[in-house]
């Protein structure tokens, strides 16, 4: 009973972080394949058993958590790929899935047509009943009414059922009862209330989280048994977790319950392990930068607690339940450089993906890539990389570079190369400005964290570009979100729907509805082997100015909610509105619209040290670099560039730059202006000389 | 001689001012969702931020921005810098919502605040937004339609309301007394100021970073290639006068407008010359600021130039409004301009679209939208007595129209919002309004036909509770369809057309009819249905299987495939019937 696995599926690779109670850590990297789940996971196993020195058999007998994290969710919905779905809903309304906010994104581009509604029209079904904001029943169920619904389901296949009533929040009663009706009618089909999934006033982003749930629970069950089962058939007995799109994880058969909440399961454990490592570096503000091959994914950690919002949207399907706020752009190590129209130079977003993948890759890619720049530039190896494994044609990368920018532009291969660079750094920079300055940060004030294989060959380019001075990376940041899913906290997230001007708040009522969510959350997490030591409650009002479109979540203590409640809170709101939209208004009347509760089960916070397998590196020597690379950080020159293996570097050595770092499955890049060391715990920790 | 523009800037520098520019505008507009209080701006979006350079020329147009309030920015940009000659200085801000000096209806506002680098002015920040009201004889103007601007709010002329730093409060006394709704109009306005000056800062970033004679520079190279962009589309056009034409109906009776446009094409050099009937005495008249933006909106989607757009594109062509005192130029005073962001907005749009739609290339055809349907509601609230006034976007989503290769958008409003302007949740305004909403559906059938079909109305039904409710209107949507393009047509007229319906208790109804106004009696009810979009492409060459999953789904009816779209299709078993089709398709 001495290890925990992180497991994270993605698009092209398979992590595994495996950590041990004593804090050794090992990781392997397999292809995805995601017919062969199992296999995928086996493959893992072994490379990490080999590692470990045990056979798989021994490993999986040392194994008492595993925690999973899965692009399955996320991948249906790009690709359109999910179940066939019915939705019940208030008859005159059948259109608010579709309806959404009435919005086309751009307005001057007439060629995107509107998003396709999760559930189409024919299976969007009305019945007889209304309730009004008050949760009086205005007009009674016609039961009948859905009988002939659920015939017509029977009748088409649909494999799941959202049930979306208009003020089921104030008086869920009907879809009580329309579920009972369809247990009856079509046995077996799983069937979700808007009331239980995501209950909060306004009807859309209700309605299309309970669709989501429906659209891809048959998927996601079929995904869980699987996977299940063949652990189980290897002989793994303990629990598995899986990672949930708020950050946190759960059990399986929460996630059965809610299967949105898979969404974005993987990046989303990407925060907790920057934060682990920030920590490290006495940082609490973090942005963190996972740059893969096609998209850059970018999260933000203020003050210690990761980011969540609610009410977004995951390729235009709204989600209104918190979730990790993660933005990603096409930015990646295959991204294409190509002139447009006017003749400007951009990057992205459209990539060459693995295959073709970047011309340096001799795959048959002819487009100059970010990858091929780097090559071109000298800061990746010309031979091989990824530890030797992927053999390198620079001539290709060159070659692209002047055909495709260089001579149309009239221009040096060095001066497009770099251009190609800086101008990705530069698009990736203003990914991270907006989710900032969207919550009022000053982005100054934050370290980066890189994850994915390329950011530690922009981070420091990123960084001068922001202003930020301090970059982290983890020697595990390849595997970030694995790493992230071994060590992220249980959460779970329960809500009331309550309304009314705060001095008309029954406080007492309101403190009862905490501690009845409390109960839930300390049954479900003992359930999940937590005791109450290990949990952690966090209770949340979302209020807001009368008249305001949006409210903000407030933390509070049971403290405030004892005497005058109403001044407290009012106190509070007034100071925290100020905070994150730069204004209070004191003569406005507050207005309190929900309660939250989040639970989290703290996970053993053991892990003070963290290893890497290493070579064996002698006390007494002294760094010396394996080569010296001519690399061009201006167009025109060439700078000598000492180049590292990152296994021969020792805790507390410095290097400054230019230099080159070449770890196993990443190239760290330090620019010129800065300087890098290798700390305790296996973080390499960057920083710029200017703004020390 | 056409040719490519030479770069004086260097690559990596334009890319990345380029860039900046855009996530500039984007930036200004979330301080302003971020602090807004009133409903009109954070709930409808109904606001613009724009940059303009030393020569007050347009630098960028965001790609969210409405196209009405965006596009005449630089107009007013232009009249304050007139104005003030000499005498703007850094800290200042002005004011301007003038349609005599290129504004729009008096609502939409302009603040513009000037940035100097080294005691040059380099560039101005500038955001446009409907302020929830500007005096006049009632909110939301409820009581009776205008016939002169004077009863439609206050003016304002180019006007300095901070100077060096220093509020005027004379000024802003004079100006804000005029308001029904001081205090949440100040927070308004203090976030449009938080939305230049964070503007102003990065802008300011960027010219300390890259010098201002390389940003003067880059800037220049990013009109000449956005220009360089516009003549190739240009020129690629055959040369020759073009003319295009759009209605709009009368109030009442079968009168209606015509809206005429001579584009003519000569090499790289665009001419657009618009004219129409003498400006009428209700609300629906444009001024040059407004017919301005229209143009231009249709000339850009119709050359098929991606956005982002700057003056580059502008220089490229030029708009000729007519005499004075006409619908598409309207004479400010007197004219009352209330309607010109929608009627006659988006009729301009089309007459131009339809001039265009004659010589581009096909893959480039856009339709018309649903004519605008905008909507305002009014009563004194029965449970605290006080007097409210809405603006109801759920009365207006009428469709937007096809494009090649694409069906229309449904339910998102009229032309010149574009798309901006967002759906309230119905039980956000139950909670907080005297209304019960009944429905609030897509219209079958209110899709223009089409190869493409245009995009669908939403019909909205409510309720005023326990009072008596007046729900007012801009424009007429009951007579005139969406204009259809490339062998677009449709048999089943009347549900591509909107309606405005009072309901009674006793089951009786009273229609609009062109009328600006209806009142409900207490237990009645309103019914809004807008109109559809027009579609692209003979209807009878939409796949067969395409018709039958839109009677499937509703979105066409049995008569509407076989009336409008030349498909059979059996009524109890929705199967089609083949041999039926081919005859219908064949005559």
């Amino acid at each position: 009973m001495n290890y925990r696995l992180g497991v994270d599926v993605g698009g092209t690779f398979t992590d595994f972080t495996l950590l041990g109670k004593k804090g050794d850590l090992t990781i392997a990297k397999v292809l995805s394949d995601h017919k062969d789940l199992a296999g995928v996971i086996l493959q893992g196993l072994g490379s990490l058993a080999e590692n470990c020195r045990m056979s798989t058999d021994e490993l999986l007998k040392e194994i008492d958590l595993i925690v999973h994290g899965t692009t399955i969710a996320t991948n249906a919905v790009i690709q359109q790929k999910t179940a066939r779905a019915g939705m019940i809903t208030t008859s005159g309304f059948r259109d608010i899935l579709e309806l959404r906010e009435g919005l086309k994104e751009n307005r001057y581009d007439y060629s995107v047509p509107p998003p396709i509604p999760l559930v189409p029209r024919q299976f969007r079904l009305g019945v007889r009943e209304r309730i009004n904001c008050k949760g009086q029943v205005l007009i009674p169920l016609d039961e009948a009414d859905v009988i002939d619904a659920a015939a017509v389901f029977r009748r088409e296949g649909i494999q799941s059922v959202a049930v979306c009533l208009l003020w089921s929040i104030r008086n869920p009663l009907n879809e009580r009862r329309i579920l009972e009706i369809l247990q009856a009618e079509m046995p077996g089909v799983p069937v979700f209330l808007s009331s239980d999934v995501a209950p909060q006033i306004r009807e859309y982003p209700r309605f299309s989280t309970t669709a989501l749930s429906a659209a891809l629970a048959p998927l996601l069950n079929d995904y869980l048994n699987t996977l299940e089962t063949n652990l189980s058939k290897v002989g793994f007995r303990h629990p598995i977790r899986y990672i949930q799109s708020n950050g946190g994880t759960t059990s399986g058969g929460l996630l059965r319950q809610k299967p949105v909440l898979a969404l974005d399961s993987g990046p989303a454990a990407g925060p907790s392990a920057a934060l682990f490592f920030a920590r490290f570096a006495g940082s609490k503000n973090v942005v963190t930068i996972d740059m893969g091959g096609t998209s850059l994914d970018v999260s933000m950690v203020s003050q210690g607690r990761i980011e969540t919002v609610t009410n977004t949207d995951v390729h235009r399907y709204r989600v209104g339940l918190p979730m990790v706020n993660v933005r990603t752009i096409g930015a990646g190590g295959g991204s294409i450089a190509h002139l447009d129209d006017a003749g400007i130079l951009n990057v992205g977003p459209q990539s060459a993906e693995s295959r073709p993948g970047p011309a340096c890759y001799d795959r048959g890619g002819k487009m100059p890539t970010v990858t091929d720049a780097n090559v071109a530039l000298g800061y990746f190896s010309n031979t091989a990389l990824l530890g030797g494994t992927m053999p390198i044609n620079s001539e290709a990368s060159s070659q692209v570079i002047i055909d495709e920018i260089a001579e149309p532009l009239g221009i040096s291969l060095d001066e497009a190369a770099y251009a190609i660079y800086s101008i990705v750094n530069e698009n990736m920079a203003n990914a991270v400005r907006r989710i900032s300055s969207e919550r009022g940060h000053d982005i100054r004030d934050f370290s980066i964290v890189c994850g994915g294989g390329c950011s530690p060959g922009h981070a420091a380019a990123i960084a001068n570009a922001l202003g930020v001075g301090s970059v982290i990376v983890p020697r595990v940041s390849s595997v970030l979100c694995s790493f992230g899913a071994a060590i992220t906290d249980v959460r779970h997230d329960y809500f009331r729907n309550y309304s009314g001007l705060l001095p008309d708040c029954n406080f007492q009522k309101t403190a009862k509805a905490f501690v009845e969510m409390q109960d839930d959350a300390m049954a479900d997490l003992a359930a999940e082997g937590f005791v109450a030591e290990r949990v952690e409650l966090v209770w949340e009002m979302n209020l807001r100015y009368v008249g305001e479109i949006g409210d903000l979540r407030l933390t509070i203590t049971e403290v405030d909610l004892a005497a005058n409640p109403c001044e407290v809170i009012a106190a509070l709101y007034h100071q925290e509105h100020e905070k994150v939209y730069t204004f209070k208004d004191e003569a406005s009347q507050i207005e309190l619209m929900g309660l939250n509760l989040t639970a989290y089960g703290k996970r053993d916070t053991v892990l003070n040290r963290v290893f890497v397998p290493a070579k064996d590196v002698s006390e007494t020597e002294d760094v010396t670099s394996v080569s010296i690379r001519m690399c061009c950080f201006v167009p025109g020159t060439r700078t000598e560039t000492y180049v590292y293996d990152g296994g021969a570097i020792r805790v507390g050595d410095v290097i400054h730059g230019p230099s080159i770092i070449e770890e196993e499955t990443t190239t760290i890049l330090v620019p010129p202006g800065w300087s890098i060391e290798l700390t305790r715990n296996h973080t390499w920790i960057m920083t710029s000389v200017e703004l020390i | 001689m056409l040719s490519d523009p030479h770069s004086k800037t260097d690559i990596i520098t334009m890319a990345t001012i380029a860039g900046a520019l855009g996530s500039i505008v984007s930036e200004m507009s979330n301080v302003v969702l971020r602090t807004a209080r009133s409903p009109v701006f954070k709930l409808a979006k109904d606001f613009s931020c724009s940059v303009c350079d030393w020569r007050e020329r347009q630098m960028v147009q965001g790609d969210a921005e409405l196209p009405v309030q965006v596009g005449s920015i630089p107009l007013v940009c232009k009249a304050v810098a007139n104005a003030y000659k000499g005498q703007v200085y850094q800290g200042d801000a002005f004011l301007c919502n003038d349609p005599a000096f290129g504004g729009t209806h008096l609502n939409d506002t302009a603040l513009l605040q000037p940035v100097f680098v080294e005691d040059e002015l380099l560039f101005w920040t500038i955001i446009r937004a409907h302020w929830l009201d500007i005096g006049g004889v009632s909110p939301a103007d409820l009581r009776q339609a205008q016939t002169d601007i004077f009863g439609e709010g206050l003016r304002i002329a180019p006007i300095k309301i901070i100077e060096r730093g220093e509020k005027r409060l004379d000024v802003m006394n004079l100006l804000f007394d005029n308001f029904r709704f001081q205090e949440q109009q100040n927070s308004d306005l203090l976030s449009m100021m938080a939305a230049c000056t964070i503007g102003s800062r990065r802008l300011g970033e960027i010219v300390s970073k890259y010098g201002k004679a390389t940003f003067k520079d880059c800037i220049e190279e990013l009109y000449d290639r956005n220009e360089f962009r516009a003549r190739k589309s240009i020129a690629d056009l055959p040369d020759g006068i073009f003319v295009g034409r759009s209605f709009m109906s009368a109030r009442s009776g079968n009168g209606k407008f015509e809206i005429l446009t001579k584009l003519t094409v000569s090499g790289e050099r665009l001419n657009i010359a618009l004219s129409g009937p003498a400006q009428l005495r209700d609300v629906r008249n444009s001024p040059f600021g407004a017919t301005h933006a229209a143009a231009y909106h249709a000339a850009a989607i119709s050359l098929g130039i991606k956005p982002p757009f700057n003056d580059g594109i502008f220089r490229t062509i030029e708009i000729d409004y007519g005499p004075l005192g006409t619908i598409v130029n309207a004479r400010v005073p007197p004219a009352a301009v209330l309607g010109c962001t929608t009627q006659p907005f988006n009729e301009i749009i089309d007459s131009v679209r339809n001039a265009f739609c004659q010589i581009i290339p096909k893959e480039r055809l856009t339709a018309g939208w649903g004519a605008a349907a905008a909507t305002s509601v009014a009563g004194v609230n029965p449970k605290n007595d006080t007097f409210y006034a809405h603006f109801h976007p759920n009365a207006a989503a009428g469709g937007s129209g096809a494009s090649w290769g694409n069906d229309g958008w449904s339910s998102v409003g009229s032309e010149g919002a574009g798309g901006a302007v967002q759906r309230e949740s119905v039980e956000l305004l139950e909670y907080e309004m005297p209304m019960l909403v009944h429905s609030l559906e897509y219209r079958t059938d209110s899709g223009g036909g089409g190869k493409w079909r245009g995009g669908l109305a939403m019909d909205c039904i409510w309720e005023p509770l326990e009072h008596e409710q007046t729900s007012r209107f801009h424009g007429t949507i009951e007579h005139i369809p969406a204009l259809g393009v490339g062998g677009a047509r449709s048999e089943m007229l009347a549900e591509k057309l909107g309606v405005r319906i009072a309901i009674d208790p006793d089951g009786k109804t009273r229609k609009a009819d062109g009328d600006s106004r209806l009142h409900s009696t207490i237990g009645g009810r309103f019914e809004m249905r807008p109109p559809g979009g027009g579609g692209v492409g003979d209807p009878f060459e939409r796949p067969i299987e395409k018709v039958l999953e839109d009677v499937q789904n509703g979105y066409v009816s049995i008569d509407g495939a076989r009336l409008d779209y030349g498909v059979a299709i059996n009524s109890k078993l929705f199967e089609v019937d083949l041999i039926a089709t081919r005859k219908l398709r064949d005559k």
